[in-house]
């Protein structure tokens, strides 16, 4: 039953990524995929730590697992076709880790 | 720390495998969705209160190693092939 609350939480999650980042993304900043990923490490920070397990699975690893990704974050950022973008880095690593231990705190 | 480094390769190497390329779906259903969603920022992000310092450098280090990996994979994929893959979302 697990495996299948997580996939069907990430399957929302990462729609919901795909379009904020096909509506919100530009070259210079990827703002789509910046905010799914703030929000997402807020999210799971919140719940971490306070849900019962299936909720977890769904919510958390699901859901948040989904919509947050690391590897879109590394390709836009260090990507072979274009400058490093240390902007983007700066605020996805400097807002994610705040984003993510403020809601473990409100959590 | 593992999923997210060879994810992140992973997407990276992908517009370089050229039946991804030739199919307008592939792109986005494999590194969207498949690599995307196999790799996470959010349990990256989250440091356990029993281990927020081990957990902050595995965060940093996630960073530092998975950054220049990337770029450097990137060499293996043309300018034109970054493009095209780019083009059909695969990298949202």
């Amino acid at each position: 039953m697990t495996p299948l609350l997580v996939m069907l939480g990430a399957a929302i999650g990462s729609g919901v990524r795909y379009l904020a980042g096909h509506l919100l993304d530009r070259a210079e900043m990827h703002w789509g995929t910046l905010l799914v990923n703030v929000i997402g490490s807020f999210i799971l920070g919140a719940i971490a730590f306070n849900l019962e397990p299936s909720m977890l699975a769904l919510i958390g690893v699901g859901f948040c697992g989904g919509l947050t990704t690391y590897s879109a974050f590394a390709v836009q950022a260090a990507g072979h076709d274009h400058p490093v973008n240390w902007p983007y880095i700066a605020l996805t690593l400097g807002l994610c880790l705040p984003a993510s231990l403020f809601g473990v705190w409100l959590g | 720390m593992a999923i997210n480094v060879v994810g992140s390769l992973a997407l990276a190497l992908l517009p370089h495998v050229g039946v991804v390329r030739r199919h307008s779906l592939l792109p986005v259903f494999l590194g969207t969705g498949i690599l995307g969603g196999f790799t996470t920022m959010s349990g990256a992000a989250l440091l356990s209160p029993g281990a927020r310092p081990l957990h902050l450098m595995v965060f940093v280090a996630t960073a530092v190693i998975t950054l220049p990996l990337v770029r450097l994979a990137g060499r293996a994929v043309a300018p034109t092939e970054a493009a095209d893959f780019a083009e059909e979302g695969g990298d949202e």
